[in-house]
This record gives C-alpha cells, structure tokens and sequence, in this order.
C-alpha cells in the first residue's frame, strides 16, 4: 500500500502546478493581443502618424515607392481608380493609395496596403482594408474591417465593422451596433443610437453605519464581499477581498477595488478609479472618472460615461461590452474582444 | 493574469517624485536628471530630487547648476549631517515629499522614457502600495521601485539603517494589506559600469539601499 500512496503523492506534486493554467483553460481565456510597444504607449496613433510623415516625405522627394518597394499611387479623382488587370481579377491590391482631396473606395476590394487622404475617406461596404488614413472625416462603411490601424479627425465606423488595429482620432469616435474592436482612442468615443436624458437622481446621503476606514490612508479594507444599499455618498477609497455592489445613485468619492466582481446600480458617481480581478458592470447613467480596468470584462451600461472633457482616461479589460448612449474620454483597450451591443 | 496596466495609455496621472540617489559622479546623475525629465510622464505632474549624501563639491556644484534651470520641477536635497548612509538620506527624502507617490532610483539608472507611467499605472489601483521593477539580470544589484507614500507612513515609514532591498519593504506592506506590483522585463537598464562607475568611484554595495 505504502508504493501506492507514494505514487499518488507524487502525481499529486506533479500536477499542482499546472492547476492555474487547468483554471485558466477552463475558463476559455485566449491569449491576450501583444501589447503596444514603447513608442505606441502612450500614444495609440503613434504608427499611423509616423507612416503618415514617412509618406509626405516620400511624396516631396517625388519618390514612387515606399518601404518594402511598395508603389505609391497618386489618384487625381475620387472615383477614379487605375487598378490594373491583375489587381481587378485578384480583387487586392498590395500598393499604396493616396489622394491629395476625398477618396471614396471601390467594393469588393482587398486593400493590402495602406490607403491615404487628405480629405474624407469613405469605404465600401463588406471592405477589408490594412491601414486607412482620413485628412478630415473617415467613414468605415457596414461590416467593413481595418486590420492594422485606421485615423482620421473623425471616425465612424457602421453597424458590423471589425475594427482588429489601433483605431484613432483627433476629435471623435463614432460606433454603431455590433461593432468589435481592440484599440480604440480619441477625446471623445461614443456609442449610438445616444441614451435617452435620465432624470437626476437624488442626492445621496452619507453612509449611517461606519466604515472601518483608516484614517491614514483614507481607505476601507473588507476582508468580505460589500454591499452597499442606494443613495449613499462617501470619502476615500474601498478595498474588498470579495465583491462590491453599489446601489442606485451612490456617489463614491475615490477609487473602488474588488478581488470579486464590482456591480454598480443606476446612476452611481465615482471620483476616483475602479479595479477588478473580476466582471465590471455598470448600470445605466453611471459616471467614472478615472480608469476602469478588469482582469475580465467590463459592461458599460446606456448612457455611461467615464472620463471628462480635457481629462481623459482608460478603459482595460480582455473584453469590454458598451450600450447604445455610452461616452468615453480617452481609450478603449480590449486585449482579447470589445463589442457594442 | 497579464500586465492589465499596459493598456493604460491616458489617465489623471497622479503627482509623483522621483528621487534620484546622487553618487561621486556628475556626469551620470546629471544623464539620469535628464531621461526622467525627457519622460513621458506629464511635466506638471513631475518632481525630481536629486539626493545628495554628502556630495563631492563637484557632484554638489553639477547638480545645483542643473537644478537652477527648472528651479520648479528639480529640488535637490543636500545630507551634510545626521546619521550617514543611503538608507537614512531616503527617510529624510521621503519626509519632504511633497506628492502621494514616489520613485526611487539610482544615478546609475537610465530609465526609458516610459517608465513612469508604467511604474505610476498599478496606482490606480487602491490596494496597490508599491510597484516594483524586476531586471532581466537580477546581478545589475538594485532595483528601481514606486512607493505610495501614504502607505509606506502607516506601515512605519522608511527605517533609516535599513539593511535590506525593497522587498523586505514591500513584504511589510503586504502583511499591512497592501499588494505590490512586479513589472518584469528590462524596463529600467542600467548604464554601462565604465560610464558610470570611474576607477576612482567608491564601488556600489550589491544593494544599493544598504546602509554603508
């Protein structure tokens, strides 16, 4: 009997360290996207400003080819386009594009290569397409995808578009149903159909029971999942080792973190930033001011907003979901899949 | 679970200091003032204190000199008395602060100009007391960390003959409720030991936060 308990405490020994990694199968995660690199960190339109500089000055030497040899071609119309037998019978085309006014792309093209303009950009529906470059207004057409990057000073991307690059603008973002992307940053992203105005809530209270809150550090630790019940205001910040769940128009007035889930009702305020390992839900017409960051998902809520005008911030997760009315200053970072509803 | 924090590109930053221990040579603590401030963290919300223990007049004159040209962002700290040491001069440091975070590092450090936001991003996080840098090649010696400071003072604050690296620091806060943070990968290299260690430069304790 001895060898056999020596057998099982071994095989034991052996596989209590690929539990994580059993866990982590379990529950389906894919391997994340790599991340940005340096010169991409603190700047997600890094890439396209640079080809975008790498191009004018290719133009002003009068060259006609770009790095990796690829042709530059100069199109002196929006509609037209010299694409040439090969490119026509294959319905790709591996040059690169530029257009000194509007551009309005062809259907049932592959463009392989990187597609410029100084004006408005307009793709075609069903269009696949490397990199796109709008001097003025891009206009990502239905179930349109962009697998590398895409910028424009405003971008809108239809019902079904697959946005898999860094997708970028200087003044605004615009989705609509059914869109997925990785990347996303611009002073303002919003979600359409816009929410419906809610009504204000009313004004909170302070909480009646008291918090264990430190008063050095201005936090609250709970070793216990929290619950805290509708219309409830508070200074400082909240550590729980389990989940949080906020009610109706609670207003928060410093940072939340969860090694749970964090639940946030209907129109709940929240000064500082929320942290957690697990699913972030927000309900409708909640405000966040600073970075929203899950080692899951996060579910913006109709109507949300997260970030401010001139104060810009993050949200981070492997998988963001955002309703129809939903605004975010800053970034979307969506490491495995983000979606609007 | 990966690095949640590189996703982080744009964000209220907090204030942060970053204190940079000063040592015989000029040439490369100045080289350090310069990478943090050639940084990617925005300038209002950046503080540099050079840490001067008992300089040489030359390395005194250097960074009194550099200071003047940013008199806002750059306040030295010069140690002529009180009790001798890295480990001490840090404690005093952190008693001067004058923002809720900050970064130690060496003057042998040249910090890639992203370094701060990764190193202020964990943050955001309110259990997060410390954010520590592991190196590719643990024989660099020290190790370049963020502290938030209000945790550090209810866990004790710094002990000024601590004989120990960071981690003994960040393992007090843990055992206070505080996590700690470790960034992997060579995110701060150190400079070449000939630029910054001359012949005649008293040489660096493995640790470099080990009183002398």
């Amino acid at each position: 009997m001895s060898w056999l308990a020596l057998f099982t405490a071994t095989a034991l020994l052996a596989v209590l360290p690929l539990l994580p990694a059993l866990a982590e199968c379990r529950r389906g995660h894919r391997a994340p996207s790599p991340p940005p690199d340096d010169g991409d960190a603190s700047d997600p339109a890094h890439t396209a400003r640079r080809f975008r500089a790498r191009l004018a000055l290719a133009l002003a030497d009068g060259a006609r080819e770009i790095s990796a040899g690829r042709e530059i071609v100069g199109l002196p119309a929006p509609w037209a386009w010299p694409l040439d037998e090969d490119e026509l019978r294959q319905q790709r085309t591996q040059r690169v594009w530029h257009a000194a006014g509007d551009l309005m792309l062809p259907r049932g093209m592959h463009f392989e290569a990187e597609v410029l303009a100084e004006g408005h950009l307009h793709t075609a529906p069903h269009g696949r397409h490397h990199a796109l470059w709008a001097g003025r207004r891009l206009a990502l057409a239905e179930r349109s995808g962009v697998d590398a990057w895409a910028h424009g000073q405003e971008v809108e991307a239809a019902a079904g578009c697959r946005l898999r690059g860094a997708v970028t603008a200087e003044r605004r973002i615009v989705l609509q149903r059914d869109v997925g992307f990785t990347v996303l940053h611009a002073p303002e992203l919003r979600t359409e159909p816009a929410a419906p105005a809610r009504p204000a809530p009313p004004q909170p209270v302070p909480l009646p029971e008291a918090l264990a809150w430190d008063g050095r550090t201005g936090r609250a630790l709970f070793r216990e999942p929290l619950h805290i019940g509708p219309g409830h205001e508070w200074p400082g910040d909240i550590v729980s080792h389990g989940d949080i769940t906020l009610g109706a128009g609670c207003a928060a007035h410093g940072s939340l973190k969860a090694h749970g889930e964090l639940r946030l009702g209907e129109d709940v305020v929240v000064d500082g930033s929320l942290v957690a390992e697990g699913r972030i839900e927000l309900g409708a017409g909640c405000r966040v001011a600073g970075p929203v960051v899950s080692a899951a998902t996060v579910v913006l809520g109709s109507g949300c907003q997260v970030g401010a005008p001139g104060r810009p911030t993050t949200v981070s997760a492997p998988r963001i979901e955002l309703a129809p009315g939903v605004v975010v200053h800053g970034a979307l970072h969506a490491t495995i899949d983000g979606r609007t509803q | 679970m990966p690095d949640p924090w590189r996703g982080l590109v744009c964000a209220d930053w907090p204030a942060i200091t970053a204190l940079v221990l000063a040592e015989a040579d000029e040439t490369g603590t100045l080289d350090t003032l310069r990478h943090l401030l050639a940084s990617d963290y925005p300038a209002a919300r950046l503080q540099l204190m050079p840490v001067l223990e008992r300089p040489a007049a030359a390395l005194q004159a250097a960074v009194a000199a550099f200071a003047a040209g940013d008199a806002e962002r750059i306040r030295p700290l010069l140690r002529q008395h009180g009790r001798p040491g890295k480990a001490a001069a840090l404690k005093d440091a952190t008693l001067q602060l004058q923002t809720d975070f900050f970064v130690v590092l060496d003057a042998a450090d040249r910090p890639p100009r992203t370094l701060l936001r990764r190193l202020a991003a964990p943050f955001f996080d309110a259990e997060v007391g410390c954010v520590l840098v592991q190196r590719a090649a643990p024989a660099a010696g020290h190790d370049v960390a963020a502290w938030r400071l209000a945790a550090l003072q209810a866990e004790g604050g710094r002990p000024e003959d601590l004989r120990a690296a960071h981690w003994s620091l960040a393992w007090r806060l843990w055992r206070g409720g505080w996590r700690r943070v470790r960034l992997t990968g060579p995110a701060c290299p150190v400079a070449p030991a000939t630029a910054a260690r001359p012949a005649a430069a008293r040489p660096q304790p493995l640790r470099w936060e080990a009183a002398p």
